[in-house]
This record gives C-alpha cells, structure tokens and sequence, in this order.
C-alpha cells in the first residue's frame, strides 16, 4: 500500500531552464529520491514525476492521462493538433496506421542505400575540413534532407530548423510567429499534394479516410508533427554520442572492432542522452501517483530523461554501457505513443557515427566552455564546435 | 516450447528483433512483432529469452521447455 501524503511537495521547477538545458542529472536525481510526485507553479501549475516506474505505468494510463485534452507539451504549443501525439485511443490507433508504414522497420532495408547517400555527402566534406559544430554542419543537414525526402518536400528551405526552434523553445509570439511560419510551409506542401499526390508520406496523409472520410483538416498538424520528430531529436542524439565517443577511445575501438554492438550502442546512447526528456499529459479523471492526489484538469509531465537514469532499473545508470542489457528505456518512449520514427532514428544514428568514426581520432572539442544546449520539450546540443587536432 | 507475444501490449520497438533476428520478424503492416514461421526456437533459446527481458513492454511470454 503506497504511503498517503498529506501533501505533494511544492517545488521551484522549469523545465525550460538553465539546470534543465546544462546539467539536470543532478536535479532529476533529488526529485527521484525526494520528491518523485511533485508539483511546480510554473506554466500555471503542473505534477512532475520523475521516477522510471511511475512514468512507464503513466504512460499506459491513456485513460486516466490524455494527450488529446491540452496537447502534450508545458505550456501548450500554438498550433493546431499534431495527430497522432495529440489523440488518445480508441482515435489514436487509426492516425498512427496512417504514418507507421512509412517507418516500420524492414522499410529500413529500403531507405538504407539514399539515406547512406545523403550520409556520405555530409559528412565527407565535413571530415575534411578542419573545424565544424556538430548539430549544424554535421547532424542537422542529414536529419533534415532525409526526414522531408520521407515527406516528399523538394525545396525545404534551412530556415525550416530555426522555425522548429522558435516553435517549440520560445514562448508568446515569437514562438506563435514560428508556428505560423511552419503552418504556412506545410499547407502549401499539403496543397500541392491535394493537386498530386504521390508516395510519400504527406500524400498519405491527404489520401488517408478514417470513418470513410478524409482527414484534410488534420494534415497540417500531423506533417508537424512528423516534420518535428525528424528534425529535432536525432540531432541531439547524434551529438552525444559523437561527444562521449570523442572522449573515449575504448569505446570507439570496441565500435570498430565489434559489429554486433551497435544495435545495442544506438539503444544506449538514446537512453543516455534522451532528447525528449519530457513530456506531458492532463489528467482526464482525478488520479493518484504514490499516494499524491492529482485532480482531474491537471496538467501532468513525465520526466522520461530522470527514468532513463532511475537505479531501480538501470544498473549504474549515468555510464554508458554499449552492450546494456536488459534496456527497457524510455528514450522512444512507451505505450501507444512509442515514437514511431525510432527505427529511422536508430538508422540515421548508426550511418553517421559509422562514417564519423574512423575520423574521431583525429578531432576535438575546440573549447568545452562554448558547448550548449537547448532544452524544453526536446533537449539536446545546440553548440559543439570540433577541431582538428594539428598533426 | 512457444511464443507468445501479446498484440495489445507490443508497441513495435521491435528489440525482439534485434535480439533475436532468426525468430522474431517485424510486420510492414501491422508495426508490431511476429515469430518467423519455422524459427528454431530450441536453438535460440537464449537469445529468446534476452528479446523477452529487454521488450520495454513486457509483450512476450516464453512457454514450455522443449
């Protein structure tokens, strides 16, 4: 029976802040222990839930938490609703069939050759100059050129990252501005469908009927959607994982040599890096997680970043186990929602650092002061500039 | 000795696979797991039980010892 509190502690917490965007490992650890149900007053009052077990058990309970009631996100993004993030089963099912096949993982067989392609013109001229940041010249083109080819946008403009960003770091109008910037892009895109369709995924989505009608109201949002999981947090999970191999020449040598690790090793630097550290429900009835009473109408987040390291489930959970076994984590998420890119994600991973690593020897962080981050809903390296290291 | 993955809780990760890519197939259509008709499951054993500790959602169930 779980201990009754009298009351949930009230703590000082955004997710949006310093702590959050440089180091929140140590914050995550004291909210687990101390604090695993709490409640901060930012954003007009949420619950934060930072423990492995209560976040999976949440993420299940798609009746008791709902990402269909105020979307799922703190504060709630402008923008219409990205079906199938913002829908709760029974409608949720149909949204995601529309999508899955475009990322199911024997299409991987399919995609490897032209995403290599793209890869390979990435990251050779990169690995022959001498300096570069990672997120922007090395990740962010390959994210970008593969996840619009999926969504057959021929002219995607490299103005499309900082919409993304405005969109879902900022907050008011400039983050609104944003939103509408992308909403734009993408009913055009839409439209141009509409007029022809193809194969690709946004045609699909305008081809789609669910309930034998066709769903044009909801291809925006949906292509938003779609558009936001390509662009925003591979990238993040690239950077990491070329900044810890960077530093740890054994791990790059057991990369090397062993070809088996690296389904595990992509699972892992996912896990570790976890470049959606958050996300959000509102609780449709009222609900209690450890004894503390949520009441319906509450918003409600779960810190899948904190359960990526909770110790009662991963051994020695701030390392970086290339062969972790078992690891159930929640770095794609859990339940219906599981991201359902998570096998392109993993594709993109592996070509990049396959083609990067016999390079890292020869590279450095230029200054590990001038590392950033960025963090809200997604968290990841905004800044990691390499150079080569003089011979 | 039999598999049995439960379709309301598999969720399509598909670490199945990887643990084990000589039993378990992944369904283009259906995003969710399958056991590959004629897989030796006696030989894979201990690759089937690793594919059924690291499915996140707990979907498979191992029955039977031979």
């Amino acid at each position: 029976m779980s201990e009754l509190k009298a009351e949930t502690p009230v703590i000082d917490f955004d997710h949006r802040d310093d702590i959050s965007k440089n180091n929140p490992y140590e914050r995550w650890r004291h909210m687990r222990a101390e604090c695993p149900v709490a409640y901060s007053e930012s954003y007009d009052g949420f619950y934060v839930i930072s423990r492995y077990a209560d976040s999976v058990a949440g993420a299940r309970d798609t009746d008791d938490f709902s990402s269909a009631l105020k979307q799922t996100q703190i504060p709630t993004l402008p923008s219409p609703p990205h079906p199938p993030v913002h829908t709760d089963p029974p409608q949720h099912r149909a949204y995601r069939q529309i999508i899955n096949p475009f990322f199911a993982l024997p299409k991987m067989v399919e995609y490897e050759p032209w995403v290599q392609e793209i890869v390979n013109s990435v990251v050779d001229p990169v690995m022959a100059s001498d300096a570069f940041d990672v997120p922007h010249e090395l990740a962010m083109p390959v994210t970008r050129q593969v996840i619009t080819r999926i969504m057959g946008i021929k002219d995607v403009p490299t103005e499309v990252n900082n919409w993304m960003d405005d969109f879902t770091l900022l907050l008011g109008e400039p983050s609104r501005a944003a939103s509408e910037k992308l909403q734009e892009f993408l009913t055009a895109e839409r439209d141009d469908r509409i007029k022809s369709p193809g194969t690709d995924v946004i045609s699909a989505m305008v081809l789609a009927e669910i309930d034998g009608h066709r769903i044009i109201g909801d291809v925006v949002g949906m292509s938003m959607l779609v558009l936001a999981g390509g662009l925003e947090t591979t990238n993040s999970a690239i950077a990491a994982a070329i900044w810890y191999l960077l530093d740890h020449p054994e791990d790059r040598e057991r990369l090397q040599n062993e070809p088996d690790l690296w389904l595990s090793a992509m699972e892992e630097f996912v896990r570790w890096s976890s470049p959606v550290p958050n996300i959000s429900r509102t609780a449709r009835n009222d609900v209690e997680v450890l004894g503390c009473p949520i009441p319906a109408g509450s918003r409600v987040m779960f810190q899948y970043g904190s359960a990526n390291r909770d110790p009662s489930e991963f051994d020695d959970p701030d390392a970086v186990i290339l062969d972790r076994y078992p690891n159930r984590h929640l770095g794609f998420g859990i339940g219906p929602h599981r991201c359902a890119g998570s096998h392109l994600a993993k594709l993109m991973m592996r070509l990049v650092l396959r083609r990067v690593l016999p390079h890292l020897d020869q590279w450095r962080v230029a200054d590990p002061a001038m590392i950033g981050y960025k963090a809200a809903g997604t968290r990841g390296m905004n800044k990691l500039p390499l150079v080569r290291i003089p011979t | 000795m039999k598999i049995v993955i439960d379709l309301e809780l598999c969720q399509g990760h598909g670490r199945c696979v990887a643990q084990a890519p000589e039993v378990f197939g992944y369904g283009e259509e259906t995003s969710q797991s399958y056991v590959l008709d004629g897989a030796d499951l006696l030989a894979n054993r201990a690759l089937i039980e690793r594919a059924v500790a690291d499915c996140p959602e707990g979907a498979i169930t191992l029955i039977g010892d031979e």
